[in-house]
């Protein structure tokens, strides 16, 4: 991997009784884009904040490409933040908004009007130039604030859900138009979202982030498949999330009872210390359901109580005989019969990959 | 409906703005019998008196002392009304109320107060001599200073009201995008804060200026009688001078004068407004 182009350590916020950001280390590689991702609440302003310099930390340390720039002023920080208000000077035409940093960083007039006029066509809003912040709609405000960043061709740059005041085809639009434009410009991209499909659209890496802490910092795959704790395994995507007894461990495998009867197969990752207790995540996705009814190692049974109808999917709830519940996602067929409906009996398994423990 | 709403203030404005401001304009244009009595005859004495310099000196001098008044009261006012509109909402209450505290008591007993403060036997002159920073007592009274003082004293209020009012409408977001944007303070003073707290001080510095301009009582009482101002002598002709058509005449004036500034100030506020 990359140097580091953003480093905190052990960095503690609190404003008044509130423990905004509790403890946090995070090192985010130059030229990724990273998402912070969290429920409302949770800290992820007040992170973006700190790296830009607005709040001050009261523990830590931020370091930014190297340099230790806790107690710097923000506009000593090669840092760029689009506010998810856009903040845009309303006093300023498109064209002035945009050259406003250029303006402070001592670019020369001739140059100024080259990196505008390329900013702009970057994001696209060419011909809204002479406009005010006020005559744009939504989405042209977020591109100009997006340029009025950009232009300014900063090591790091930070979106404040900038997405969230849109609908959602034009959010998706622009989502993809982020990642490209990242992978054009290469800056650090630090989003923050509580938007877990922005998250999972747009970023190398994502930081789920709860009551101030990071719960978990990896790729986006791993931490979809892997989930290290039940907050994550619930909070990105869905999940069943189930209470197991450990019956035996060895040879990489952990064998788990989830009700009677019901024995399933996870890996043992070796970073647990199992008690008789574990909380297992298993994506409804995962769980595998035939309509036939049939016995072999592994499968159980169960009977569907509800379906939900969603275009190519179906959400199934399953119940067994011992009264364990799931929600299982299944393709829905061309002929409707062969999915199965409210009231049939099914058989389902799941492949031991898919069982993961959170807890 | 609306049309009914604004009767009122169709009336109020008719009856304590308009009718006033047209009896003015009929008289400056009136003749005065041997007794000073107005009589309703076409005249334009009163104007051509206008044309005696010693009244252009005195309508200038008037001009100046508000306009150093003006600036003083936005010079003052602005970091106080910065202050109060970025400080917790809880905090600009409380504050707002202090700036008020004047107003409670008569404006008399305030200028008053100052006279006794400024007095070559009062307060200011005898800490003064008490520490022996001057042997002796400072004119400090009866001068264009003490009405100056009492200008910026009695009009500081109104200048802080509506700056204020601006101030706290300021998005603070626009400040920190300025800093994020690598504005050092100063700049984004001058670049954000500036241009969006304008209206409310153009609105501050008419406030100031336009009624002291024509302010006498301040001038009267702390500037003695060789300090007079425009708004002294207009005070004259309608008493001891009983010359209506000239005080009118001067009125006529001011107010044009007034009606100018503020149209443009209206005007450049209209094209701001635009833009927001
Ligand atoms: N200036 C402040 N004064 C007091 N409390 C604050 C301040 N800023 C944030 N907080 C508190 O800190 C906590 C974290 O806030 P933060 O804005 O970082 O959350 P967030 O994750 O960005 O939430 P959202 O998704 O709703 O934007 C919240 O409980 C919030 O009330
Ligand atoms: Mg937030």
């Amino acid at each position: 991997m990359s140097r580091a182009m953003i480093e905190l350590h052990n960095v503690s916020k609190r404003f008044g009784a509130v423990e905004a950001v509790r403890g946090v280390d995070l090192t985010i590689a130059e030229g990724e884009i990273v998402t912070l991702l969290g429920p409302s609440g949770s800290g992820k302003t007040t992170l973006l904040r700190m790296i830009a310099g607005f709040e001050l930390p009261d523990k830590g340390r931020i370091v930014l490409d190297g340099k230790d720039v806790t107690h710097a002023p923000p506009y000593e920080r090669d840092v760029r933040l689009v506010f998810q208000s856009y903040a845009l000077f309303p006093h300023l035409t498109v064209e002035q908004n945009v050259e406003f940093g250029l303006k402070m960083m001592g670019v020369s007039a001739s140059e100024r009007r080259e990196r505008v006029k390329d900013a702009i066509s970057l994001v696209r809003i060419e011909g809204k130039e002479k406009a005010r912040p006020h005559e744009l709609s939504g989405g042209q405000k977020q591109r100009v604030a997006l340029a009025r960043a950009l232009v300014c061709k900063p090591k790091v740059l930070l979106l404040d859900e900038p997405l969230s005041a849109l609908d959602a085809k034009l959010r998706d639009a622009m989502q993809v138009e982020l990642k490209k434009l990242q992978q054009k410009v290469g800056i650090t991209f630090v989003f923050v979202t509580h938007d877990q499909q922005s998250a999972l659209v747009v970023s190398d890496r994502i930081a789920v982030v709860n009551e101030g802490r990071i719960e978990q910092y990896a790729g986006v795959a791993e931490i979809y498949h892997r989930p290290k704790t039940a907050f994550v395994a619930s909070f990105l995507g869905e999940s069943n999330l189930l209470t197991a007894r450990v019956l035996s461990r060895g040879d990489g495998k952990v064998r788990l009872s989830l009700a009677a009867g019901i024995e399933v197969i996870a890996n043992d990752d070796g970073s647990r210390q199992y008690g008789s207790q574990v909380t297992v995540a298993i994506r409804p996705e995962k769980i595998h359901v035939e309509i036939f009814e049939f016995e072999m190692d592994g499968t159980f049974h169960g009977q569907v109580t509800d379906e939900i109808f969603r275009g190519p999917l179906a959400q199934l709830s399953i119940i067994t005989e011992s009264g364990l519940e799931l929600t299982a996602v299944v393709a829905t067929r061309t002929a409707d019969r062969d999915t199965p409906s409210k009231g049939e009996q099914v058989t389902w398994w799941v492949h031991r990959d898919d069982v993961v423990i959170v807890g | 409906m609306g049309v009914v709403l604004a009767v009122p203030l169709v009336l109020w404005l008719f009856a304590l703005v308009i009718l006033p401001n047209l009896i003015l304009l009929v008289y400056a244009f009136c003749d005065r019998d041997d007794f000073g009595q107005v009589v309703p005859k076409f005249s334009l004495e009163a104007f051509t008196r206008l044309a005696d310099t010693s009244y252009l000196k005195i309508l200038l001098r008037s001009l100046a002392l508000s306009g150093v008044a003006t600036t003083i009261c936005v010079l003052v006012g602005f970091p106080v009304a910065y202050f109060i509109g970025r400080t917790s909402a809880k905090w600009q209450n409380k504050l707002l109320i202090l700036v008020m505290i004047p107003f409670w008591i008569s404006f008399l007993v305030r200028t008053y107060a100052w006279m006794i403060l400024l007095r070559s036997e009062g307060l200011i002159n005898a800490l003064l001599q008490y520490t022996h920073v001057i042997a002796k007592p400072l004119e400090l009274l009866y001068t264009d200073f003490a009405v100056l003082i009492g200008i910026v004293y009695a009009y500081l209020p109104f200048t802080i009201l509506p700056i204020y009012a601006s101030v706290e409408k300021l998005d603070p977001s626009l400040m920190e995008a300025a800093s994020n944007l690598g504005a050092r303070p100063l700049r984004t003073f001058w670049s954000v804060i500036l241009p969006l707290t304008r209206p409310g001080i153009v609105a501050a510095a008419l406030f100031v200026f336009i009624p002291s301009v024509g302010m006498f009582a301040i001038a009267d009482l702390m500037g003695g009688a060789r300090n007079q101002l425009v708004g002294n002598v207009i005070q004259n002709q309608f008493g001891q001078g009983r010359n209506w058509p000239f005080g009118a005449a001067l009125g006529v004036v001011l107010l044009t004068l007034f009606l100018a500034l503020l149209s443009w100030a209206l005007k450049k506020d209209g094209e701001e407004a635009l833009h927001r």
